[in-house]
Order: C-alpha cells, then sequence, then structure tokens
C-alpha cells in the first residue's frame, strides 16, 4: 500500500521534472505554451518505435533471420520514414529522447560486470590486447581503403 | 525500514538515475573525451551496492527495467541512419566499401588475437561486435550466445580508445582524405570515435557519424558466418 503511494509520489515528480525541462529546452519555440503537446509527441514515437521493434522481432523470429529483432526494427522504421508512412516529426521526439540518453541504458549492465570480475581477472589481457589492436587496425584498413576507393580526388586535406 | 527500500527496484532505479545525473553534468562541465561517463558512473555504483551490501542480483531486479529501454533505443536509431542519407550519397562507394571491408576486418582481427591469447569461447563471442555502437553489439552478442556484460565493456574501451588515439593513428598511417579519416574512426570505434572525429572537422565528423550505424548493420548480417567460422 505505502509502496504505491511512493511510486505513485515519484513518477508524479518525475513527470513534472520533465514537463519543466520541456519548456526550458525549447526556449522561444511555440512548443514552450503546450508541453503537453510535446508529451504527445514523444508517446506518439514511442508507440512507433516500439511498434516497429514488435513488427522486427515477429519479422526476425518467423523467417529466423540472422538479424537481431531490434536491428530489423531499425531497418523498418528507417523503410518507413524513407517511404513517408512516418514523418520524421512523429518519432523525432522519442528518438532523441532515447538516443541522447543511451548512456543511462547501459549502465545496469555494466554494474553486472561486478559479477564477472574472476573471468575479467582470467581472461583480461586476451580482452584488453585484441580489443586495442583490432581497434587501430580496422582504423588504418577501412581508411586505406576508402583512400584507394575514392581514388586521388578532390576532398584531400589541403596541407596548411 | 532502510534495508527494505534498499532492495526495491524503486530505490535501483532512482538510484541509477542519480549517479546517471551527477554524472553527466560533470561530464558536460569537462567534457574531456578520454573519459568515460558510463563506466565511472557504474563504478560509482559498484561501489554504493558493495557498501551498502546489496547483491548484484536484487540490483538487476531494478536495472532490467532500464536495460529494457535498450531496444526501443536501438531501433530508434533509424532517426539519424535516415537523417545521413544526404551524407551517405555524397560518397556511397568508398562508404560501402570501407565499411563492409572494415566490419568483417574488425571481426576477423578480435577473433584470432583473442583466441592467440587464450581466450574461451564464451569470451569470443562476446568480443566479435566490439567494433559496432553498443545497442547493435548487444543485439549482435545475444543473437551469437555471447555474454552482454562483456560486449558491452569491450565496446566502450574501443570507442574510448579511439577516441583518444583516433586522430593521431590517421597521422601516423598517412591518410590524407577526410572521408578516409572519418569512415575508419568511425568504422572502428563508433560513437567514441565519432565524438573525437567531429573535432578534427566537419567532413570528418559527419563520415565517422554516418559510418555508426552502417557498421552495426552490416556487421550483423556477416558476424554469425565469421564466427561460424573462427570460433
Amino acid at each position: 500500500m505505502l509502496k504505491n503511494v511512493v511510486i505513485q509520489y515519484i513518477m508524479m515528480v518525475m513527470s513534472t521534472s520533465l514537463r519543466i525541462t520541456l519548456c526550458r529546452k525549447d526556449g522561444q519555440n511555440h512548443m514552450a505554451k503546450s508541453p503537453e503537446k510535446k508529451g504527445v509527441r514523444i508517446l506518439e514515437g514511442f508507440v512507433i518505435i516500439l511498434l516497429s521493434q514488435s513488427i522486427g522481432t515477429l519479422l526476425s523470429n518467423y523467417f529466423k533471420l540472422t538479424l537481431p529483432g531490434t536491428l530489423t526494427g531499425l531497418v523498418l522504421l528507417f523503410l518507413a520514414l524513407l517511404f513517408r508512412i512516418v514523418k520524421m516529426e512523429q518519432v523525432e521526439a522519442a528518438a532523441n529522447l532515447l538516443l541522447d540518453n543511451m548512456m543511462l541504458l547501459f549502465i545496469p549492465l555494466n554494474v553486472g560486470l561486478m559479477t564477472m570480475l574472476p573471468r575479467l581477472r582470467q581472461e583480461w589481457v586476451a580482452i584488453i590486447t585484441s580489443v586495442l589492436a583490432s581497434t587501430i587496425i580496422v582504423m588504418i584498413v577501412t581508411a586505406k581503403v576508402v583512400q584507394i576507393t575514392e581514388g586521388r580526388r578532390s576532398n584531400v586535406k589541403q596541407s596548411s | 525500514m532502510l534495508s527494505s527500500l534498499l532492495s526495491e527496484p524503486l530505490f535501483q532505479v532512482t538510484l541509477t538515475l542519480v549517479v546517471y545525473a551527477a554524472v553527466n553534468r560533470l561530464y558536460r562541465k569537462v567534457p574531456f573525451f578520454a573519459f568515460n561517463p558510463l563506466l565511472l558512473a557504474a563504478a560509482i555504483i559498484i561501489f554504493i551496492l558493495y557498501y551498502a551490501g546489496v547483491d548484484y542480483s536484487v540490483y538487476a531486479k531494478g536495472g532490467d527495467m532500464i536495460t529494457f529501454l535498450l531496444g526501443p533505443a536501438t531501433v530508434a536509431l533509424g532517426v539519424p541512419l535516415y537523417k545521413q542519407i544526404p551524407a551517405i550519397r555524397a560518397n556511397w562507394k568508398a562508404i560501402f566499401v570501407g565499411i563492409t571491408v572494415g566490419s568483417i576486418t574488425g571481426i576477423v582481427s578480435t577473433l584470432l588475437l583473442a583466441k592467440a591469447l587464450g581466450a574461451g569461447r564464451e569470451t569470443l563471442l562476446s568480443l566479435a561486435a566490439k567494433s559496432t555502437t553498443m545497442p547493435i553489439a548487444l543485439g549482435i552478442t545475444e543473437m551469437l550466445g555471447g555474454n552482454d556484460k562483456l560486449i558491452v565493456l569491450a565496446v566502450a574501451v574501443t570507442g574510448m580508445f579511439g577516441g583518444i588515439t583516433g586522430a593521431e593513428v590517421m597521422k601516423w598511417a598517412g591518410i590524407r582524405s577526410r572521408v578516409a579519416i572519418g569512415v575508419g574512426i568511425g568504422t572502428a570505434s563508433h560513437v567514441g570515435g565519432t565524438s573525437r572525429a567531429v573535432q578534427i572537422g566537419e567532413t570528418e565528423g559527419s563520415m565517422s557519424g554516418a559510418a555508426i550505424v552502417l557498421t552495426g548493420l552490416v556487421s550483423a548480417l556477416i558476424a554469425p558466418y565469421l564466427v561460424g567460422w573462427l570460433v
């Protein structure tokens, strides 16, 4: 009973602070007068994104695609934007909210590393070395390949 | 009373949000690219949980609510991909060839090096996608059967390292084309590298940004085959 009251209170505080942030963010924009409208936009965007993910997951499972459901959803959302089935302003607010706070969403998994300390202690040399070395290898190989594909064309860096 | 609150998902979610907000504010004041807000936030929370005597499995009840939003966040990457169409179209041939070769190089070199250094099977599966952006890497790793926590660490380290070394590596390798520098950094080190590429120049930044999601998609398509062959 008390738990529900506390949760409701926290949600109320969070939604109020979200509304204040949105007002401030929009500044002179007309949206500032009606933050509710922006709230509805975010909700609408979330529905579109969740629908894309659901359909993507269904397709990936049904056709046994090697592409994970979330990526099929990403492609579906991209195609929906490309073919004007979904308008940019319908999803932009929700997408930006998620993308701007991506780091937050990864914190719990990183906290989970505390359960992996034995393995990390055992394999950290292999993990760190391969990750760091491969990063540099990919960087150089990719850039060289791009440079070769481009030929010696226009956008070569001017030596200043 | 207090100890019962500690085991509530409510507390776990609030703790995560508060630490995130604090670290984010700090990062905005000291925007040093080598200083990773994600790893710092995780370290602070691990520290607090350890001293409060809260087990990870208890924290995960609240943590999973936050992790759930990663699915929608991955789908949301369709929006920046759509916005990057003009940048991609301008150099599509170089971008596609570079990203395809780069994605294959990334998976093969990581797997071969880690295998040679004695990493176990599950660790190998958890490192393959390390050059892709975090949400996509997580999707690929779950599909391959790797460990979700390990790939998140590998991706964070990759991004941080790419951000620190990107500009110097390109100079050292004698890469002069702005497009090549951007695609190279973006393909190798996703968002972490891109935040540095943006500082090098506008073309480098937009090319690096355009490479992020595409590298993820190409890697997702080829990873199952390369992993089946090498692991």
